[in-house]
């Protein structure tokens, strides 16, 4: 299943303009990555592709069905979203939080073994397991996080977005995240990624996407799209990355004083 | 909202359900005139099956006390469950009806009915009273979408149009002359005037009610993660909150109507029930019911004894009983909000 934003434009205020022409397909078994400097539009583009937002001009569909046309049920049944952020004061364990994943499938809120189970598989694969019974405040930063994108899992969409969903984990909770992202991708799930980090999120990403002032300034493989130019162009920071093989990064901030 | 350290809806339903039969019997038993509780089916049953009251003891218990027990049990209830609603709409547990203004709106229709029933029928008084508390709740609505965060909002609009419906009444009061007296002890709460007739009304609503909020629970549950993130699990927020907002002011507007400002219960009622066994709306909703209706009947069967013959309006009681829990809530729980 693919979800294709097509020139699509959006602006909170008519004068202020967020999204300019924007196209882009998530593509289903891709990983994609959406970077881009803060305030370009990287998350209003997310919450117009999962119709939150209904853009001035252009459509989003999700296999040629338009998203704005679909009921709140019907999107989350195929689109799973990852927020940058949860209320952290919510009255639910851990279990009940990613039981909430399984809304727009249910029946009357009934709860069936199905449900269950999908729930379970879903806390195992974000090594939560241990943490069901706990209260979802009693939580870290990134055990919250983990269990957001439980609660994305246990949607079971054919679409995953993410924003910036790796920004509260420490380096081997993000390593095991982006695996999982790669195994979610290869099960054919269509994954698009809000992300900041551009050295590690690439070496997991099919393809990275670089935004700047509500635009996309290029797409492609990340060697294509994070080169010095694109970088100084977006971000107004000189920056030269080179990518091995076998996850190899080496990163030269020249600007940086020694 | 906080957390809950048990999590047993079966336990405190058949805690409540118990107390619920036990209320319910000593409200049969005590008043002015003390009915042993082994007279109390047979005397019921006869009323029931040969339709006559033989004598002044199955008057007062078929005429007087029984539609006064089943409004307190349904007006109770039908509290609870808005309070709950209100304190999930509003992701605050210190929230209830008489916060987005729905009661004193209300109260401003009945008290000005009461002051003109010399020229209109007494039987307009109670629709005056749910046609302002709807007026006032579509204001409130209105003002609350021009606004920016739709709960903060609605939060703001209320208080300040109730604030407005509060002047309204205490200058009605002013200009009541003979009819203060009545109008005071009314707007205070009771329900001395319960007839079969006000059960008849409260029966269907109470049951819409209970049958609506349940289906609506699911729903509700999600919404405690934000509106943002609800929208993203499937729920069409807007559409829950107006629900909500159309069940709450509804129910309240009858409520009033029948029985005056009765305070606390919708507040009380779910954050301790909530403290007990946990947030999940589903077994929370009927719950819910069950606690208001045994607190309200509790409350009203004291109202009528302490003092016998004379009675304290309910309101009082429940105000006294609500406000040290309130204060209790405030203290311990800091009023914090859920999902901002």
């Amino acid at each position: 299943m693919n979800l294709t934003a097509n020139d699509i434009s959006f602006a909170y205020h008519q004068d202020r303009p967020i999204l300019n022409e924007v196209s882009l397909t998530v593509q289903a078994g891709i990983v994609t990555a959406l970077f881009g400097p803060n305030g370009c539009g990287k998350s209003t583009l997310l919450k117009c592709l999962n119709g939150s937002l209904r853009p001035s001009s252009g459509c989003v569909t999700l296999d040629d069905e338009p998203v704005n046309g679909m009921s709140s049920a019907e999107v989350a049944r195929h689109v799973a979203v990852v927020p940058q952020d949860m209320p952290r004061n919510i009255p639910f364990t851990v279990h009940q939080m990613v039981m909430l994943g399984r809304y727009a499938h249910g029946q009357m809120g009934r709860e069936s073994a199905e449900d269950c189970r999908i729930v379970e598989s879903a806390l195992s694969r974000v090594d939560a397991n241990t943490l069901g019974n706990r209260f979802f405040s009693q939580l870290s930063g990134g055990e919250r996080q983990r269990i957001a994108i439980a609660i994305a899992l246990a949607q079971q969409g054919k679409v995953l977005l993410l924003d910036e969903p790796a920004s509260h984990l420490d380096i081997s909770h993000q390593l095991e995240f982006y695996r999982l992202v790669r195994q979610v991708a290869s099960e054919g799930q269509a994954v698009l990624m809000v992300c900041h980090d551009i050295l590690l999120a690439p070496l997991f990403t099919d393809r990275c996407v670089l935004m700047k002032a509500g635009s996309i300034l290029e797409a492609g493989k990340a060697e294509d799209v994070l080169r010095p130019a694109n970088l100084a162009h977006a971000y107004g920071c000189h920056a030269e990355i080179l990518w091995g093989r076998h996850f190899e990064v080496q990163a030269r901030f020249p600007e940086v004083p020694q | 909202m906080p957390e809950t350290r048990l999590r047993r809806p079966g336990l405190v339903m058949t805690i409540l359900g118990t107390l619920l039969l036990a209320v319910l019997m000593i409200s049969l038993m005590t008043g002015s005139i003390a009915i042993p509780p082994q007279e109390i089916g047979a005397r019921l049953a006869k009323v029931v099956t040969q339709w006559r009251c033989d004598d002044s003891t199955d008057q007062i218990l078929w005429m007087t006390r029984l539609p006064r027990i089943m409004l307190a049990l349904l007006v109770g209830a039908t509290m609870g469950m808005t309070g709950l609603a209100s304190q999930t709409l509003f992701r605050n547990p210190l929230a209830s009806p008489y916060i987005m203004g729905v009661s004193n709106g209300a109260a401003v229709g009945a008290v000005i009915g009461l002051l003109a029933s010399s020229f209109v029928p007494y039987t307009l008084v109670p629709v005056l009273s749910v046609c302002s508390g709807l007026t006032v709740s579509f204001l409130v609505f209105l003002l609350a979408r021009r606004g920016g965060h739709f709960g903060q909002s609605l939060l703001l609009a209320g208080m300040a149009i109730s604030a407005f419906c509060s002047s309204l009444t205490a200058g009605a009061l002013y200009v009541a002359g003979e009819r203060l007296q009545t109008l005071v002890f009314w707007l205070m709460g009771g329900l001395w005037q319960a007839t079969w007739r006000d059960v008849l009304v409260m029966l269907p609503l109470c049951v819409i009610c209970l049958i609506a909020l349940r289906l609506l629970a699911p729903a509700m549950n999600v919404s405690l993660t934000g509106d943002r993130t609800a929208r993203d699990l499937g729920v069409n927020v807007v559409r829950l909150q107006r629900q909500l907002l159309v069940l709450i002011a509804v129910a309240t507007s009858v409520a009033v109507s029948l029985t005056g400002v009765i305070g606390f219960i919708g507040l009380v009622v779910p954050h301790l029930l909530r403290l007990a066994m946990g947030a999940d709306h589903r077994h929370l909703m009927p719950v819910t019911a069950l606690g208001g209706a045994v607190l309200l009947l509790g409350a009203d069967t004291l109202a009528r004894t302490v003092v016998a013959p004379a009675e304290i309006p309910v309101g009082i009681l429940t105000a006294l009983i609500g406000a040290p829990v309130f204060l209790w809530m405030l203290l311990r729980h800091g009023g914090g909000r859920a999902g901002e």
